[in-house]
């Protein structure tokens, strides 16, 4: 017997929807917004004893290190570059490790595989870089010890070459995200229409021809999604990648130093809440404008997966 | 068991608020008014304190009778510790007593702290008296922000080296007080133990950066403000970016040579470990050290877990200290404070009784250590120190250290504390002492500046990059940070702070 | 299935890539358990080996001095996990459902606001007087359970997205023809065809919970409930700051002596790995790969 919707059983409906969201938007509202009102403090200097809102204005006064440098567009140049790098590396093999994973006939691996490739996340990075400096150091690490003798290569002092870091930062960020990008994709991936990829079986279609008609198009919302919310943190870098891994060695500047790595350094010895958070919002707004703008784009050209 | 999401929402939010409402209740329950004043004091720790409610207790103990005071302890971690103060006023949360060490004078900046002169006048005399003329911690616009704590001040920057190498080779001790009398040992050594690495870096990987390589042209330093690039040199008052002077480059110049002879880590820059670490290894010559010149022997320690030789060493002087407001552990009084005058109560008690000093020093009487007939202190059966249950890390500067008893682990001599006490006034002062530099006129400029060194300083310091390619352009972009500026600043507020000082 | 010799060389070829790609994710994990079975003086002067030259459980014998200390924030890693994982799954659930309804009204809006909180942040301040005053959550458990781990808004768009696009529209018109409400639906349909999607967030959530040690500095003095990783943080702080200030530290007293050594900072650091090495692999009954035939079978 066919329901019909009549209009009070949709509102209803509807309700108990917004009902649902009441105790996650509520918490937002408290947890994020609230707050939010720290963002004056960009342009203030906090006197913590007058708290934060009868502390001074200083107008965009603290905004005025960020440029003091003459590094800046080296600073600038490195965060967004490495993002963007990051960003095609770790989306082209998540996607590929994903499906490895989901073609894998022996699932049992494939069940190992996943718990194993997401271990990353649960080292520290202070321990990544004791890590990374076990394998480079110049006395006593194993690329200097072991593996460049092998090659019949003499040591190189790592941590004072510019040149390998780009490719080494690259490779430890692959290491520590590749795991969770790929369990994401995964998701995705198996929740296709098996009868797809039937059908297309039945067509005559070669391996590579599903991927590329079948399962990157299906996929395709969470690609996009992925892509959507990593422009909004295109200013941003990783404290620990860029700073802690390479030790902040002075030599290694010009490819590690990032808007992150310069503010931490900057006011390391001071407790300048006002010109920390005035870094911050400089990184906010950028990627806000960027979001906003990618958005739209998507918006013109494929609707539905448009964040909002 | 079906249950809707609605109900089980429901449910969470009642769950929710009863626990806000009891956790509020708890602490109503707590602000009962008593006679007796009830302090806290922030404190960072080093090590594990378990003990603190035993020690709160016996510390309470005595004030309560003496001035109607009781204390609260609460630590911190030491690397967000100023965050942490800060966090907790813009909380509204009630401080008293808040630690400070070094160069976190920046509590007085950010208005953490509140001016303490009148208190001193009417409740600190003894503090007064004991402290002398190191009394003015941290003095900012004419007013004095901490009380320092009395322990030894007369250090000496030493080099440890392993005595029976320089036994064994011949060298003579007193010849290594020069720099070529150094340089000279070094060589022998290197040609004798080739593996082994020479010096090892301090803190941060530098290795002889600052302690005066140029002692004919260069005494009685003294770095304000935590900086290395704001610095008082041979008593003048003038201030002198350090890393432009022709000492640092000497210096560098230095370190790079030893650095190509092989004499040091070729990891220094980069090592998270304090190099001094291989010295109980045996695999180590010799490390800077500051020494506390009152007599006390070196003593090699066993580290954890490495083997148990430990090495007689010799401690050869290197430089002439002088007393900075900056190495020092103090304390001040919060600015949101309600107790200030109780407080100021408690700091003069502990700075005369012995009892209360030792007490927060080295735990509780009669469970951590106990007082013997003529005066002396041991520790109790079954406690073993590094293990107390008390172990702040700051048992020899906490306090009036010449107020508390002598632990017989240390000397037989009752009078061994006032003693090193006493030895204080031989101590050179540097004659910027308690001057408290606000950085807020040219905190753009110290922003980039601080960037520039922490591009460059480290790795010239460690040697291993070439100094005459590099210094030029790490002065050229300090140049261009604005450091002048920064230094014309920093020479205009000493200026006032000496003539107030009179 | 038709077993073809290029699908026998297909699942050859993805089964040394997988493999190889474990092995890369592993050997670093390798290093740390091998540092931290070292000798120190081995470690300080060979540095860090895959095999090392002399073996030593000193460093755990020193952590295990404080016993009692691991156990208790192993419980309260423990306690905060679950409490927090459970939490946090049932609200991002009830979020992204309704927000996966196409005709919801003001569903942009929302998802704009959700978003714009990844953008910007008040800071430390703000989010301190918050909690710490005016919700009075410092050193309770709920301190390490809601200051800003409650809710991930980029969980919310994965469930979100999923729930939209991979769960067919028609199965839940059968659904509201049989008779069920949204809640009905959320439990019969979206549930269990959403597991892929769920038992993968639960897992990321899992290891934000157990990995954060920034609540725990900033809300909790109390050391009876600090967590496993906030007290390796911690020692991994106290070192720093007395390498960076040793001219400080040893005036007041404190020698190198007292820092622990690098193979006990490594042993902490496998202490805080281990457990989720043991647990995951239990967990693996519900992950991804396994259960998506049976999904749509309902």
């Amino acid at each position: 017997m066919k329901h019909k919707q009549t209009s009070l059983s949709k509102s209803r409906h509807y309700s108990i929807l917004y009902l649902m969201m009441v105790p996650g938007l509520l918490y937002l509202l408290i947890n994020n917004y609230l707050p939010m009102v720290g963002i004056f403090i960009a342009f203030k200097k906090l006197d913590y004893s007058a708290g934060i809102f009868k502390s001074p204005w200083v107008g965009l006064r603290n905004f005025k290190f960020l440029f003091a440098t003459s590094d800046i567009w080296i600073i600038i140049r490195n965060t967004v570059v490495y993002n963007i790098v990051f960003i095609i590396l770790e989306t082209v093999l998540g996607i590929w490790v994903a499906i490895m994973l989901a073609d894998l006939a022996n699932q049992h691996l494939a069940r190992l595989a996943q718990v194993t490739i997401i271990l990353p996340e649960l080292l520290s990075l202070v321990i990544c870089s004791y890590i990374v400096f076990a394998f480079l150091s110049q006395e006593n690490g194993i690329m200097n010890n072991t593996i460049l003798p092998a090659l019949g290569l003499r040591p190189i002092g790592w941590y004072n070459e510019k040149g390998p870091w780009p490719v080494i930062l690259t490779i430890v960020y692959l290491w520590l995200n590749i795991g969770s990008q790929a369990i994401i994709y995964l998701a995705s991936i198996v929740g296709i229409n098996k009868e797809l990829y039937e059908t297309a079986d039945l067509d005559g279609a070669s391996r590579f021809q599903k991927v590329i008609y079948i399962t990157v198009p299906c996929i395709k919302p969470t690609i996009v999604t992925l892509l959507l919310l990593s422009v909004g943190s295109m200013f941003y870098s990783s404290f620990g990648l860029f700073y802690l891994i390479p030790h902040n060695s002075g030599m290694l500047f010009d490819v590690t130093a990032t808007l992150d790595t310069y503010v931490y350094n900057a006011l390391m010895h001071k407790n300048n809440v006002g010109m920390a958070s005035a870094a911050g919002l400089f990184q906010s707004v950028v990627g806000f404008i960027l979001v906003l703008t990618a958005n739209k784009i998507t918006s013109r050209l494929d609707p539905d997966n448009a964040l909002f | 068991m079906k249950r809707t999401k609605k109900s089980f929402f429901v449910r969470l939010m009642a769950v929710l608020m009863t626990m806000v409402l009891v956790l509020s209740g708890c602490t109503q329950a707590e602000k009962k008014t008593d006679e007796i004043e009830k302090i806290k004091f922030e404190m960072f720790a080093w090590g594990e304190a378990p003990d603190e409610e035993i020690v709160e207790e016996a510390l309470n103990a005595i004030t309560r009778e003496k001035i109607g005071v009781e204390v609260d302890i609460e630590f911190y971690n030491l690397n967000v510790y100023s965050e942490q103060i800060g966090l907790k006023i813009a909380g509204d949360e009630e401080m008293d007593l808040v630690a400070i060490i070094g160069d976190t004078l920046e509590l007085a900046n950010d208005g953490i702290l509140m001016p303490i002169d009148d208190l001193l006048d009417k409740y600190g005399q003894d503090i007064k008296k004991v402290c002398g003329d190191l009394l003015y911690y941290c003095t900012m616009d004419g007013k004095n922000y901490g009380v320092p704590f009395m322990g030894n001040k007369k250090y000496v920057t030493t080099l440890n080296c392993r005595k029976d190498i320089i036994d064994e080779l011949n060298i003579d001790p007193a010849s290594m007080m020069t720099i070529d009398g150094m340089e000279a040992a070094f060589e022998k050594v290197h040609a004798a133990y080739p593996e082994m690495t020479i010096i090892a870096p301090d803190s941060e990987g530098v290795i002889y950066g600052y302690y005066g390589i140029d002692r004919e042209n260069v005494s009685h330093i003294d770095f304000l403000g935590g900086t290395y690039y704001l610095t008082i040199m041979n008593d003048d008052p003038t201030v002198v970016d350090f890393y432009e002077t022709e000492s640092y480059k000497k210096e560098l110049k230095m370190v790079q040579d030893w650095y190509e002879k092989g004499y040091v880590m070729k990891d220094s820059a980069t090592t998270d470990e304090v190099g001094s670490l291989s010295y109980y290894d045996g695999n180590l010559f010799s490390y800077i050290n500051w020494q506390n010149v009152y007599g006390d022997p070196v003593e090699p320690v066993v580290h954890l877990g490495l083997s148990a030789i430990t090495y007689p060493t010799y401690s050869i002087p290197i430089a002439d200290d002088v007393v900075s407001s900056a190495d020092t552990l103090g304390v001040g009084i919060s600015s949101n404070s309600k107790h200030a005058e109780a407080c100021m109560k408690w700091l003069n008690l502990l700075f005369t009784d012995q009892e209360m000093c030792t007490t927060l020093g080295f735990g509780a009487k009669d469970h951590h250590w106990q007082l013997r007939e003529d005066g002396l202190a041991e520790y109790c059966e079954g406690i073993e120190p590094g293990n107390s249950g008390w172990e702040t890390g700051f048992n020899w500067s906490i306090g009036n250290v010449g107020a508390c008893y002598v632990f017989t682990s240390v000397s037989d001599d009752p009078d061994y504390n006032k003693k090193q006490i006493a030895a204080n006034d031989t101590a050179t002062r540097s004659i910027a002492y308690g001057f408290c530099f606000n950085y807020e006129p040219v905190e753009t400029q110290m922003a980039a500046c601080d960037s520039v060194v922490e591009k460059y300083a480290l790795a010239l310091e460690s040697g291993s990059v070439d100094v005459d390619t590099l210094l030029p352009e790490f002065i050229a972009e300090l140049k261009a940070a604005g450091i002048d500026e920064v230094v014309q600043e920093a020479q205009r507020q000493l200026d006032e702070f000496l003539a107030q000082k009179k | 299935m038709v077993k073809t010799k290029s699908e026998v060389a297909y699942q050859c070829v993805i089964t040394i890539f997988i493999l190889l790609l474990m092995f890369a994710i592993i050997a670093p994990f390798v290093l740390l358990i091998m540092s931290s079975i070292s000798s120190e003086s081995s470690l300080i002067r060979n540095g860090y080996r895959f095999i090392p030259k002399a073996f030593s459980l000193d460093a755990y014998k020193y952590i295990l001095r404080n016993a009692d200390t691991i156990l208790r924030a192993y419980g309260m890693t423990l306690l905060t996990t679950v409490l927090g994982t459970s939490l946090s799954l049932c609200i991002t659930i009830l979020l992204a459902y309704p927000l996966s309804h196409r005709d919801l009204k003001g569903r942009k809006v929302i998802m704009f606001l959700i978003i714009l909180t990844m953008l910007f942040h008040g800071g430390i301040v703000p989010s301190y007087i918050l909690w710490a005053k005016y919700m009075k959550i410092k050193n309770t458990i709920w301190a390490l359970i809601l200051p800003n781990l409650l809710l991930n808004p980029f969980f919310i768009i994965l469930m979100k997205n999923y729930f939209e696009n991979s769960i067919p529209t028609s199965i839940m018109e059968a659904a509201e023809i049989d008779g069920a409400g949204p809640i009905g639906i959320l439990w019969h349909v979206t549930l269990p065809m959403g597991k892929p999607i769920i038992a993968t967030i639960t897992m990321f959530t899992i290891l934000t919970y157990w990995n954060d040690w920034v609540n725990a500095l900033y809300f909790v003095n109390n050391t009876k409930l600090w967590t496993l990783q906030y007290l390796l943080e911690n020692i991994l702080d106290n070192v720093q700051f007395l390498v960076k200030n040793s001219k400080v530290m040893t005036q007041m007293g404190q020698s190198v002596a007292n820092i622990p050594s690098v193979s006990v900072r490594m042993a902490i650091a496998v202490l805080g790995v281990i457990p989720i090495l043991i647990l995951f692999p239990f967990f693996q009954k519900y992950i991804v790969a396994g259960i998506s035939l049976g999904a749509l079978k309902e």
